[in-house]
């Protein structure tokens, strides 16, 4: 250890520039009133930004270019487009797609109302505006350029109306509503998992393409959830047995790569399982998406129950909580609270961890990609068919992380 | 039950005894744990014993058979044994030169992702918001796929003046090979880092002394330098160039690098590397704004704060998750089942299918992760360690 | 403090744990008696490994083939979603044999490095997916293979011009499937021509073709039949192609079953003997209706169950119904007619009969008959 440090040389010896003059006043910050101003403040500083500004500059413009051109001229979107339903739904037999459409509404129509209980309203600065303007013209085109027929379009356009309709009314009913939604996501899961296999409908065996990503992530998530609680509260039981039982699920399951559980649940699975429990192969993959989740979960909860001050514990019992009100009233409560970030940042990663699943010979999207551009007639496509499906994740994805951000400054979890 | 514990002074009943229902309850939960652990793994020996397989490891000893692309020295006719050495040999390569990778990359996109210049910051959030909502094995697909292997075949592929070469049969550069003489040379080397030590040592004391600067690590830098350089120009060229050659079918000679092994750690490192800006941004405003304003109080400029103030703390908080990311990484090396690059999985696969012994190749496989999850734990344990140290030592 | 907490979740556990035991042990034989456990106690569907397959077949419905969906001419998934191929056919046949609907089937396309966990995992009944059959796959893979339908052997698929014989491909980067024979025939034949061969090993053919297209391999090797069909399908794309003179091995590929279940055995394996046969007795899709009601041979009427003149038609004892062939040929023709329609002289592929010929024909098929 160094008893004292001489700032002047070290400094010089890492190589990081050093200014001439040290201005040991703070600059006010400031607010840029012309467009000149902004400018100069956030891409000419100084010499060395504006150099930085220009050259990178350049590059991002001749690479923006090329990547404008390869997909507006170059690219063959064929591929994508013969491919559409493949990529979506596998072979889910078409004349069954309705039970998918269904399904579509139903997520848009308590979208929408919750969206529109949950009070937001979007703010309309010219900016924003022009940037959504063309936003939407981008996915309208993309949607022209892919769709084809009129049944497709109807049905496709029918989403955002059904969601602005239940926005609307979800403002109209506002506190009211707030009830029967939380009931309506509750039940959300089951319906469509019926509507989707009950009633003559299409086994797990045919789900396919992004649907099949969709559905594994959606139940996995949905069966983690109380499963990691229970882990996280176990781990931390003073009970011996419990405890060491769950340190060892949570660290065995995090210890080991996705691959090999979902290799070890496509063939080992099926033996460990009692003889008379036939589980499909798409079943076995949503417990062992549930499984590897779960072990997460609980850290995540871990982290927040440790963050929850001894005084909330004392506090409660003294009121003369029983331990399990205290754990369910005051302490799961808060802790809980404090993870829903981490929480949906896990769950954005699972969701893109069904891709994992084209390892197996199971049809979801990434290996729809790569079936399509193996076609005879696209077989130069590669990019175009991996870039699709790259695409659809990333929306999704990138939402959910969007939505998650708004959620933490609603909630503000960062704050404490 | 466990309030009632709290309150009564008295001894209770067995049956309201809070430490007979804990010790009860505990011999509860083992027993049903094993009697559903013991279910599944009889139903698992039942179900190869039906098809007259076992749960012994003997079967590693048999000779492999199949090929594998790189690695260690290795032939089909070696051993199971061996096949899966050169799997986790190839595993460890793509992990450390990853995770090494990913770091720097991932330093560089935070900390432009705080630059002041706009261009920079806007350019480097597009890059973290498409990586990181991407999945890595789309990635993987693509970067092999769609760039490896479009790059030019191996007859017109880029070549620097016949010392180095590009194409989709991989990359190779010179690299340096000890020659005739090195062992002359180490010993020079020795000595030059003893000599380096001594000054090191002189300089601090003197600083101690005086107080005056001590350049140290210039100083130390020099002396190793200049011995080492009289050792080279003494010994007479200890190290030699191994350059690279093709043969028109791959490159022989040099440092080379394959399509898969390229493909894969492009992969990991746009990917990882977005992870890690978002830590090292994150953990960059987690040093509170009073730090840095007592900093700049003090006179220390804008480099002297980050060096001196702000990043010996934001490394303390970003050592955490960052441990989190490498073992994620490394993990996440298996993904290269999808590209053909012989890693652990990707080899224990194709013993599984070969020998049918699925279940024994799975505990090889968790064996495995789990030795190199605590290794990187624990490294990342010691890095932790100093830099607290060495933080509160301030 | 966390001692309360650890009560209910002790609780919640035991009772999970209590319910999952319960269940499994409701299900579970004794271990000590699995193997004189009576047949016929079906309730349940607890005693899979004492139940026929046949007999399970039959009480759900459909039959389950695992099946390859990347290879042209033999199983391939269209953009429409469906698999078609001479393999999809067999699978078709054996739904149409066992249940006497061809369309009572179900397909799961399964990796190459998968299929034989999958089949003892009971993922599907039986695997037609061009497998080849060898000793240790019907010993320590634990699988049944019942009758030949395809004779291949292994070949070099190269550019056109590179390449003489296997032999002249020292140095070279071969590209080859994940967890086949393939793979193992490839080192062995270098091996023994003494030369170095690197495979890049891919997960399928999906990915090979790309890699080979991109000149990331110098050859692809794999069965004769598969490689003639990529040949024919991507010539425009790849430039001429040509297949090395070297055949590495002999790769008997049929339809495989689980072992030590007889009854599902038999049943599978006739239905293939059945459609060698009536190609060799000259029963097509065509005729098939005459000919089981008014049999023009007695071996055609035994191999159709058409009824004789005291009344009852030729019952093998197969546990199947005697008339199971008519169905058969009914959905998909007889073996000639599957080769043709897939893989022969007039689809893309344009196989030659070949060792696939009759016995009659100087082939190699040669069905035992229905007596």
């Amino acid at each position: 250890m160094r008893p004292r440090v001489n700032l002047q040389e070290d400094v010089d010896l890492v190589g990081l520039p050093l200014e001439d003059e040290r201005p040991v006043e703070v600059a006010p910050a400031r607010v840029p009133a012309t467009p000149g101003e902004w400018i100069r403040d956030n891409l000419f500083s100084s010499v060395f930004n504006g150099v930085l500004t220009v050259v990178t500059g350049a590059l991002a413009l001749y690479l923006g270019y090329q990547v404008l051109r390869w997909i507006l001229v170059t690219a063959e979107w064929a591929v994508v487009k013969a491919n559409l339903r493949i990529y979506m739904i596998g072979r889910f037999p078409l004349e069954e797609a309705w039970r998918v459409w269904a399904s579509v509404f139903l997520v848009a129509v308590l979208g929408g109302l919750s969206f529109g209980v949950s009070g937001h309203r979007l703010r309309w600065t010219l900016r924003k505006a022009a940037l959504r303007a063309a936003l939407a013209a981008l996915v309208v085109g993309a949607l022209v350029f892919f769709l084809d027929g009129p049944r497709i379009w109807i049905l496709t356009g029918s989403v955002p109306v059904l969601l602005a309709a239940s926005l609307k009314a979800g403002r109209a009913g506002y506190e009211r509503l707030r009830v029967p939604l939380w009931i309506g996501w509750g039940l959300a899961f089951p319906v469509v998992m019926v509507l989707l296999r009950g009633f003559g409908g299409v086994p797990p065996k045919l789900w396919g393409g992004f649907l099949l990503n969709v559905v594994v992530a959606v139940v996995a998530i949905f069966l983690s959830f109380p499963a990691g609680v229970l882990l996280a509260v176990g781990r931390r039981s003073s009970l011996r047995a419990v405890s060491s039982f769950c340190v060892g699920f949570i660290e065995l399951i995090r210890g080991v790569p996705l691959v090999t559980l979902i290799i070890a649940g496509f063939n080992l699975l099926p033996l460990m399982l009692p003889s008379g429990m036939d589980l499909a192969l798409i079943v076995r993959m949503m417990l062992i998406f549930t499984i590897f989740s779960a072990a997460y979960v609980a850290e995540i909860v871990r982290g927040g129950l440790q963050g929850i001050p001894f005084g909330q514990y004392e506090a409660a019992r003294a009121l003369g909580l029983s331990t399990t009100r205290i754990l369910a009233l005051v302490i799961l409560p808060q802790a809980l609270r404090s993870t829903i970030p981490a929480m949906i940042s896990h769950f954005i990663s699972l969701f893109k961890d069904t891709s994992l699943l084209a390892v197996l010979a199971i049809t979801e999207l990434l290996r729809a990609a790569r079936r399509a551009s193996a076609q005879l007639e696209f077989l130069g496509a590669k990019k175009e068919a991996v870039l699709a499906a790259a695409v659809l994740f990333w929306v999704v994805a990138f939402s959910m992380s969007r939505w998650s951000q708004r959620l933490e400054r609603r909630l503000g979890v960062g704050e404490r | 039950m466990a309030d009632a514990a709290a309150v009564e002074p008295a001894r209770p009943p067995f049956w309201r005894n809070v430490r007979v229902l804990r010790f009860l309850g505990q011999v509860g939960f083992v027993v049903l744990t094993v009697l559903v652990l013991r279910e599944l793994y009889l139903n698992l020996a039942f179900g190869l014993r039906r098809q007259g397989l076992d749960l012994s490891f003997d079967f590693l000893r048999q000779r492999a058979g199949f090929g594998i692309i790189e690695g260690i020295s290795y032939s089909p006719n070696q051993s199971y044994v061996r096949a899966l050495q050169v799997g986790l040999v190839n595993t460890l390569r793509a992990a450390a030169v990853g995770i090494v990778v990913a770091t720097v990359f991932g330093l560089i996109m935070g900390v432009a992702r705080l630059s002041p210049n706009w261009l920079i910051r806007k350019i480097a959030q597009v890059y973290v918001e498409v990586f990181r909502n991407t999945p890595l094995a789309v990635q993987l697909v693509f970067w092999y796929f769609a760039v490896v292997l479009t790059l030019p075949v191996i007859e017109g592929g880029f070549s620097l003046g016949d010392f180095a070469f590009l194409s989709n049969r991989g990359a190779a550069i010179p690299w340096p090979r000890a020659g005739p003489s090195f062992g002359t040379w180490g010993a020079f080397l020795l000595a030059g880092v003893a000599l380096g030590a001594g000054v090191w040592v002189v300089r601090t004391r003197a600083f101690d002394r005086t107080g005056r600067p001590h350049h140290r690590v210039l100083l130390s830098l020099a002396v190793l330098v200049a011995v080492a350089a009289a050792g080279y120009v003494v010994s007479g060229d200890p190290v030699e160039l191994d350059v690279p050659e093709s043969t028109g079918r791959g490159y022989t000679g040099g440092f080379q690098m394959s399509p898969e092994y390229a493909g894969l750690l492009i992969a990991l490192v746009m990917y990882t590397g977005a992870f890690i800006a978002e830590i090292v941004r994150g953990s960059i405003l987690a040093v509170s704004r009073g730090q840095k304003e007592a900093a700049e109080a003090l006179g220390l400029s804008p480099a002297q704060q980050l060096r001196f103030v702000v990043l010996p703390q934001a490394m303390r908080i970003a050592i955490p998750p960052l441990n989190s990311q490498y073992l994620n990484l490394t993990k996440n090396t298996s993904l290269a089942i999808l590209i053909g690059y012989p890693e652990l999985v990707f080899v224990g696969r194709t013993i599984a299918n070969q020998a049918g012994r699925a279940t024994q190749v799975l505990l090889v496989w968790m064996g495995a992760y789990l030795v190199l999850s605590l290794s990187i734990s624990f490294l990342m344990n010691l890095v932790n360690r100093a830099v607290t140290r060495r933080g509160e030592g301030r | 403090m966390a001692r309360g907490i650890s009560v209910k979740a002790l609780a919640v556990l035991a009772a999970i744990t209590l319910v999952a035991a319960a269940c499994t042990r409701d299900e579970q034989p004794d271990e000590g008696d699995q193997t004189t456990t009576e047949q016929g106690d079906t309730g349940g569907g607890g005693q899979q490994q004492q139940e026929s397959l046949l007999d399970v077949v039959r009480s759900r419905g459909t039959v389950v083939c695992g099946v390859n969906d990347t290879v042209p001419g033999f199983g391939f998934l269209t953009a429409e979603g469906s698999i078609e191929g001479f393999d999809i056919d067999f699978c078709k046949a054996i739904a149409a044999g066992v249940l006497g609907d061809p369309a009572a089937h179900e397909l799961v396309p399964v990796t190459a490095d998968e299929r034989f966990n999958s089949l003892r995992a009971g993922q599907y009944d039986v695997l037609v997916r061009n497998t080849t059959w060898t000793s240790s796959r019907d010993g320590s893979e634990g699988v049944a293979f019942t009758h030949v339908n395809f004779y291949d052997g292994q070949a070099m698929m190269v550019r056109a011009g590179e390449f003489a014989e296997v032999a002249d491909m020292d140095g070279t980067t071969v590209c080859v499937t994940a967890g086949t024979t393939t793979e193992l025939n490839l080192a062995d034949y270098a091996q023994q021509l003494g030369i170095q061969i690197d495979a890049l090993v891919l997960q399928s053919n999906d990915d090979i073709l790309p890699a080979f297209e991109a000149g990331r391999c110098d050859g692809w090797t794999s069965d004769s039949s598969q490689l003639a069909g990529l040949r024919s399908e991507f010539e425009e794309l790849l430039g001429d192609l040509e297949i090395l003179p070297d055949v590495m091995s002999k790769e008997p590929l049929g339809p495989a079953v689980l072992d030590g279940d007889s009854a599902w055995y038999d049943a599978v394996s006739w239905v293939v003997k059945g459609l060698i046969l009536a190609e060799e007795l000259g029963v097509t899709s065509e005729n098939v209706d005459e000919e089981a009601a008014n049999p023009s041979n007695p071996q055609i009427g035994n191999l159709l169950g058409a009824p004789t003149e005291e009344g009852a038609p030729f019952d093998p004892g197969l546990g199947l119904e005697p008339d199971f062939m008519v169905a058969v040929l009914q959905a998909v023709g007889n073996y000639g007619e599957i080769f043709e329609r897939h893989v022969g002289a007039n689809t893309p592929l344009g196989l030659e009969r070949g060792l696939n010929a009759l016995w009659t024909e100087g082939g190699l098929h040669y069905a035992p008959p229905f007596r």
